[in-house]
């Protein structure tokens, strides 16, 4: 007979709370389940408030994405009111989220992702010592490096912004702020400061020379060539670890496209859009909608579109397992992510490592080291754009009372994020937000598809039960952000008391 | 550096988004690694960065709270979550409500610290009528108590040392953890938060000074003058470094036109617009700490009168 058990793993190095509930069987995972374990209702808080405030509240529900959140909160405040930002706010614009988002792939590679191979379940790899002096928990060398520039790129923001993590610089009609000549001179040093380092260490050549490769087979040339950098080391242990084998889901991808065209600043020069079963096509806001029939909420009305969600939270919701909601796009289960933004940009690298291993765990990860040699690229044209622009203006709209809805879509590092925002008479009546979490971490909808994560997780052989390092490879791979996703719900009848019982 | 050995630190998370930990990743010369090994800190558990297996962690709590395995520093992160209906259920681990674990822990740690607003006074989810019912660790906004109670004394005989600030400014937790590591007393003022970083206000070093003493006021976003008459910065009324230690080594929010929303305070985030002024009789509601309303708006006016033409320049 098979051995069967189920239990509940707490996976760290994720942000926030999340468990996964699993079934193996014969050492094999047969059932996944991905509960996000805190819910912190940040919907409600915003109700009621005025427009404005939502670049000061929503920042804070990610502590390692607030300025996406605010990007989020001012393209649906400013979608509401029709107005366009002038070009020099969207050079800044760019670049806070740009240094953002690289600051986020870096510390999820180095602290989050490589620290895994530094664990005595691969004691026994060769690469055991090598991992250990480059990447070990608080102690690696290159780890400690790699934290080091990302406190350097963040000072991009901090010079635009004021400080990061938390700032609320960027506000409808363009930003609070004008740095100085010198102080943009000295953020376009810190860029290259990091350009250099991310050269030198983590791609073995110049962001030209990197751009050029674009077929598996000089890319592992490449590697081969440049064996002491990080993405080799990676690509070795990931070789080891059998991360080319595990972790797939699907082909289906979502990106909202990002970096906007100061001169036209709806246009996304890393473009949206969706793939689905492999094949691309435009992305349509209307096709999204969220399914609760997994949710811990009251089973009327399954299926919501962002607008008009209505939720009763009820614990006892028969096939409830978690606080988590599953968004979903013309009913199909979508991945998002670093992955997901270069194959809908059409990047030639990563869509020839897809053909050829699939979305695996190591392609997805991948994708995440190697976006910034995408991004500091944007980083290094807007900052040369904004010094040649000094003394243009970056404000254009003074604030007034308005009513009516907005969308905010960006894409922060973790993939799609879309507030959903509707004002009366200056103040939030409603506000919902769908994270690239709950896209990626979803639970099961009502035709019985799983979440992105809990499918690459089905089949997953799994050696250790103790230490299931396949398991954390997996959903790592995502990078998953829980405290964004599970109070990604809409509480219209928020006030209402709860009276039901607990009892997982 | 005269330490003693080892101290050990466990950093938990609870209702939070985790900017204080990212927020403390920006430390620099010492960068944060390299600070906690050269105060010979070692970190048992951090969430974000620890890679031991989760069961290997399910032992530790195991015997930190059986008293087996010394627990020097208890670092909070988040609110206590008491929702629903004083349950905890919005927030677990292992299945049962983290605050059980955060009581458990608080009463073998040797020193408590509340690391950010949340985690100090309740911040996010901590109004009432919020679902997750979120309450600070042993201060409730302006009423000591909270979760642990008044009277609660760590196992060195201190009370929780707060550490407000949305997200905690990283020099915060560097000086506390200075003095504590080279067994030096904190001392602790307003609603327990150390003299040492937040005896300032952010109004102290604020570049935009010279714009509030000749009340050149700002009223949209884009200008450079000062921002406390109209846009609702408290700066003058917060009690926080950001102006004298600058964020990540180069700025502050005041500085780069973004008010301060005051989020080391008790009652942040506060029910009134964040970037509104309340005003009475057309003059700020909230004036700066300690003066006398009257010869204050006097001398505002009159300083307004003085205000040199290359400051009010900006306003044809």
């Amino acid at each position: 007979m098979a051995k069967k058990i189920t239990l509940n793993v707490p996976l760290n190095r994720v942000e926030g709370d999340l468990d996964i509930n699993v079934t193996i069987e014969d050492g094999v995972i047969v059932e996944a389940k991905s509960i996000g374990t805190l819910y912190r209702g940040f919907e409600n808080i915003l109700q009621g408030r005025v427009a404005l405030d939502s670049l000061v509240v929503t920042p804070r529900i990610c502590g390692i994405c607030s300025v996406t959140h605010l990007c989020a909160a001012v393209d649906a405040l400013e979608n509401a009111q029709n107005i366009t930002p002038p070009a020099q706010a969207v050079r800044l614009r760019n670049l806070s989220l740009l240094s953002e988002t690289i600051q986020s792939d870096i510390r999820q590679f180095f602290l989050m992702f490589m620290g895994d191979f530094t664990n005595e379940f691969y004691q026994d790899a060769p690469f055991y010592q090598e991992a250990t002096h480059h990447y070990e928990p608080f102690k690696g060398a290159s780890s400690k490096e790699a934290l080091k520039k990302t406190t350097e790129i963040l000072k991009v923001v901090a010079i635009i912004g004021g400080q990061w993590p938390h700032t609320s610089h960027i506000v409808p009609g363009g930003i609070s702020t004008l740095p100085s000549l010198l102080e943009l001179t000295v953020a376009q040093n810190h860029i290259e400061e990091i350009i250099s380092w991310y050269e030198q260490n983590v791609l073995g050549c110049s962001l030209e020379a990197f751009s050029k490769i674009e077929s598996v087979e000089s890319f592992m040339y490449h590697l081969e060539e440049n064996a002491e950098t990080d993405i080799a080391r990676f690509t070795r242990y990931a070789e080891y670890a059998q991360l080319f084998k595990i972790g797939k889901t699907s082909q289906n991808f979502l990106s909202y496209g990002t970096v906007h065209n100061p001169l036209n600043p709806s246009e996304r020069l890393i473009k949206a859009g969706v793939i689905i079963e492999g094949k691309f096509e435009e992305l349509d806001v209307s096709k999204i909608y969220e399914d609760i029939s997994h949710s811990w909420y009251k089973q009327v009305n399954v299926k919501q579109k962002p607008f008009d969600g209505v939720t009763h939270p009820d614990m006892k919701s028969e096939d409830g397992y978690t606080w988590a909601k599953a968004p979903r796009y013309a009913k199909k289960v979508m991945q998002t992510g670093p992955l997901a933004q270069a194959l809908v940009n059409g990047d030639k690298l990563l869509t020839s490592l897809n053909d050829k291993y699939g979305d695996c765990a190591y392609v997805r990860e991948l994708a995440r080291i190697l976006r910034p040699a995408i991004h500091l690229k944007y980083a290094r044209q807007d900052i040369q754009g904004a010094i040649e622009s000094f003394g243009d203006m970056s404000y254009n709209q003074a604030v007034e009372e308005f009513s009516g809805e907005g969308v905010g879509l960006v894409e922060a590092a973790r993939g799609a994020l879309g507030h959903w925002v509707r004002v009366k008479h200056g103040k939030i009546e409603n506000y919902q937000i769908i994270t690239p979490t709950a896209w990626n971490g979803s639970p099961q909808d009502l035709e019985g598809n799983r979440g992105a994560w809990e499918n690459a997780l089905i089949g997953l052989e799994c050696r250790d039960i103790k230490n299931p390092m396949e398991m954390g490879h997996v959903v790592r791979s995502f990078d998953p952000c829980l405290v964004c996703t599970v109070h990604a719900i809409d509480m219209q009848d928020s006030k209402q008391k709860y009276k039901f019982k607990i009892g997982l | 550096m005269k330490t003693q050995k080892n101290k050990t630190l466990y950093w938990l998370q609870s209702g939070g988004c985790s900017g204080d930990s990212m927020s403390i990743l920006n430390l620099n010369s010492p960068d944060l690694f390299s600070f906690f090994s050269m105060l010979s800190i070692d970190v048992l558990w951090h969430p974000s960065l620890s890679t031991i297996t989760y069961t290997e962690h399910d032992q530790m709590l195991e015997e930190i709270v059986a008293g087996e395995r010394k627990l020097d520093i208890l670092c909070v992160e988040g609110n206590v979550v008491m929702g629903p209906d004083g349950s905890g259920m919005f927030d677990t681990f292992r299945g049962k409500p983290k605050k059980d674990l955060l009581q458990q822990l608080a009463q073998v740690a040797d020193v408590v610290v509340a690391v950010g607003t949340c985690a100090s006074f309740g911040g996010f989810g901590s109004y009432e009528g919020d679902d997750i019912a979120g309450i600070g660790l042993q201060q409730h906004h302006n009423t000591q108590g909270g979760f642990l109670g008044k009277d609660f004394h760590s196992k060195k005989g201190l009370q929780v040392i707060n550490l407000p600030g949305c997200p905690i400014h990283p020099k915060a937790l560097e000086s506390v953890l200075n003095l504590v590591a080279r067994n030096l007393p904190v001392e602790l003022g307003a609603n327990n938060t150390p003299k040492c970083y937040y005896a300032p206000t952010v109004h102290q070093g604020c570049t935009r000074n010279e714009h509030h003493e000749y009340k050149v006021e700002e009223n949209m976003f884009g200008e450079e003058g000062c921002m406390f008459f109209h846009l609702g910065c408290k700066g003058p009324t917060t009690h926080a470094s950001c102006n004298t230690h600058l964020w990540n080594d180069v700025n502050s929010k005041t500085r780069a036109g973004v008010p301060c929303f005051g989020c080391t305070n008790t009652t942040f985030p506060h029910p009134s617009p964040f970037f509104e002024t309340p005003t009475i009789a057309g003059t700020p509601l909230h004036l700066p700490e300690g003066v006398d309303r009257a010869y204050y708006l006097a001398y505002k006016d009159m300083a307004a009168e003085a205000a040199p033409q290359r400051l009010k320049k900006r306003e044809e």
